[in-house]
């Protein structure tokens, strides 16, 4: 039984049924109204339903047959080579494979696809160079992640949604996974947080943005990699930050960084409600939505496989 | 030099092509303060360079701006919302169907929180403009059919495709691998993020400079607008410091747009790249080949102080 407060509950309960409207008859949900289904915004509408489903008002809500319809589609459109690209279905990058790996690792369905989208994201490697003289400020470019697009460089959002999904398959002991942590430590800008995966530019320290924090934590916190010392100073970040961020991108990944470590914010609730009120058309956005969704509750983090405990996380198998 | 498909296989200049080499029209507009009456800088400029109301009328346009990760509330790595209000009212008064503001910044994909800290966001409901974050539009495959880079295709943006009229508004600013970022570099913000990355990663790996050229004929902006009244020198593109030049740039030609912002910045256009490339090639860039009007380059120019590391060094990811 959930202890939100009723707004929560009410809110919560409007962006499923929003979120099942939108998505009929067109096998996933799309990033815009107008737009055509894409991978991301499937697998993060399929986690906010799953991590709300004890939150249904009253009868179910058509949440669960809309995410395993959403599951199957991501399966049928999956790639020969295992992959899952952008638009599933047509040519592009595979970077939201491993968001469907968690997907279907959480909601139980399509393990096949799963096996198989495993298996090319293991196959995938960020390109590495070597480090350039007196730039020892900067990231260490031998360390190998993953990438947005294949043969370029390893970079903060892949790499954490890589680990994300290789933990959600009991997978952290791999080389792959230990040597994705350690870029993500690596990559962790001097007095806390993450960008998209640069620390430093010209010497001068690079700014943190709230997102890849909430990602990068979440992903440590998935695979035991870290312990709340080596966190503090990007949780102090996200605590700091939070309050004065504007976007609910932002909000809903930091708060879910937040969560992962068993920290919150008081002001969480306002501040999800304002940024999803300010942002246009989001009614009609399964990428609103979803993120709505999830930032609407902490055992959100429960959606990748993880369950909060008061001091440590354990990961769940799926 | 850099050689690609546009220049070997003789597929010849974009832009005004006359014997001995392509040539073009720019004006240089002088603005001393984003208060100024900028709609009335840019009418001059485009009735100077020939173009009239019936050129917009009925048509549907784009305009690009430079929008990159909130720097501050006063930023001077973004194209400045009071000259794209001026474009957006000209565009309107001469009958346009509709102006949309279209960007896909590449370093961060909360594009909600860029409007509002940018000022943008209140620019546009003001204004009753549709933004359209390209970083997340659906696409179409185009062919690279300059090929200075070996990447077979570009993924451009519905909205930008659909559009009749598509202008490329970019802040003059130093940066620290391309040597400047103008109307040309200011395309990398078209593609869209879900196919290309935050960063744009594999345009770096391509080849920056060949990525700037296989853009610029792929996208081929009808119109430049460049906003050089607050420019960035010093570490650009986003570290850089303010630099007053008061001057708007616009063209239909892009590098010619370009080579003319470089030498308002007292920067040869020779030294970037891309510019030495398309100079005779794919526009006009050298200055006896642009019809120069408006404000006297002269009379505005600056010496905009160049990135520490413009003649090398530094990891480029």
């Amino acid at each position: 039984m959930s202890h939100e407060p009723t707004n929560v509950l009410i809110r919560v309960a409007k962006a499923r049924s929003s979120l099942v409207r939108i998505r009929r008859g067109r096998g996933g949900w799309a990033y815009t109204p107008e737009g055509i289904p894409s991978a991301e915004a499937t697998a993060l509408a399929c986690l906010g339903l799953l991590a709300t489903e004890g939150m249904q008002s009253g009868g179910r809500d058509g949440g669960r047959e809309a995410t395993n319809a959403a599951a199957d589609w991501l399966a049928a459109a999956q790639n020969p080579d295992g992959s899952v690209s952008v638009h599933p279905g047509q040519s592009g990058p595979g970077w939201a494979t491993p968001q469907a790996v968690v997907v279907w690792s959480r909601s139980g369905r399509c393990k096949a696809s799963g096996d198989r989208a495993l298996r090319w994201l293991l196959g995938q490697k960020g390109r590495t160079m070597p480090r350039a003289f007196g730039e020892s400020d900067s990231h260490d470019t031998t360390l190998s992640g993953w990438s947005w697009t294949q043969n370029t460089h390893s970079w903060v959002e892949p790499t954490a949604w890589a680990v994300l999904a290789m933990s959600c398959r009991g997978l952290t002991d791999h080389p792959r996974v230990q040597e994705a942590l350690q870029l993500l430590k690596d990559r962790a800008i001097k007095g806390g947080g993450w960008n998209y995966g640069v620390k430093a530019v010209l010497h001068q320290s690079a700014r943190p943005q709230p997102a890849p924090t909430g990602l990068a934590l979440l992903a440590l916190a998935a695979a035991h990699a870290a312990g709340r010392s080596d966190v503090a100073d990007s949780l102090s970040y996200l605590k700091d930050v939070l309050p004065r961020a504007r976007g609910l991108h932002s909000l809903c990944w930091g708060l879910l960084g937040l969560h992962a470590w068993s920290e919150r914010l008081e002001s969480a609730d306002r501040l999800v409600q304002e940024s999803y009120l300010a942002a246009p058309r989001a009614t009609e956005s399964g990428w609103h939505l979803s993120q709505l969704l999830l930032s609407s509750v902490p055992d959100a983090v429960g959606a990748f496989g993880l369950a909060l405990e008061a001091e440590r996380v354990r990961c769940e198998p799926p | 030099m850099l050689m690609g498909a546009a220049a070997a296989g003789g597929v010849g200049a974009l832009w005004a092509f006359r014997e001995g080499g392509p040539q073009a029209s720019v004006f240089v507009g002088s603005a001393d303060s984003y208060e100024d009456d900028l709609a009335t800088v840019v009418r001059l400029g485009l009735t100077e360079l020939g173009f009239k109301p019936d050129r917009f009328e009925g048509r549907s346009v784009l305009l690009k701006p430079n929008l990159v990760d909130p720097v501050g509330a006063e930023s001077h790595a973004n194209t400045h919302p009071n000259l794209i209000a001026s474009i957006v009212d000209v565009f309107r008064r001469w009958g346009a169907k509709e102006v949309i503001i279209g960007e896909g910044q590449g370093l961060s994909r909360d594009t909600d929180s860029l409007l509002e800290t940018s000022g943008y966001g209140r620019l546009f409901k003001e204004l009753g403009v549709k933004f359209v974050d390209l970083n997340f539009d659906d696409v179409t495959p185009l062919k690279n059919a300059a090929n200075y880079t070996s990447l077979g295709r570009f993924y451009l943006p519905r909205t930008l495709v659909e559009a009749d009229i598509v202008v490329s508004v970019p802040k003059l600013k130093t940066h620290h691998w391309a040597g400047a970022s103008l109307s040309a570099k200011n395309l990398f913000g078209v593609l869209p993020g879900v196919y290309y990355g935050w960063p744009k990663n594999v345009l770096h790996w391509a080849g920056i400079d060949r990525s700037i050229l296989d853009l610029a004929c792929l996208v081929r902006p009808q119109l430049s607008i460049v906003d050089g009244i607050i420019g960035m020198e010093g570490d650009g593109p986003l570290m850089g410091a303010p630099k007053h030049l008061g001057a708007v740039v616009i063209g239909r030609d892009p590098f010619s747009v370009d080579a003319t912002a470089a030498r308002l910045m007292d920067l040869d256009p020779s030294r970037l790249p891309y510019l030495k490339e398309a100079a005779g090639r794919l526009g006009a860039v050298a200055a006896g080949r642009i019809r120069q009007v408006g404000e006297r380059v002269d009379a505005l120019r600056s010496p905009f102080r160049l990135p520490r590391n413009l003649s090398g060094g530094g990891t480029l990811y």
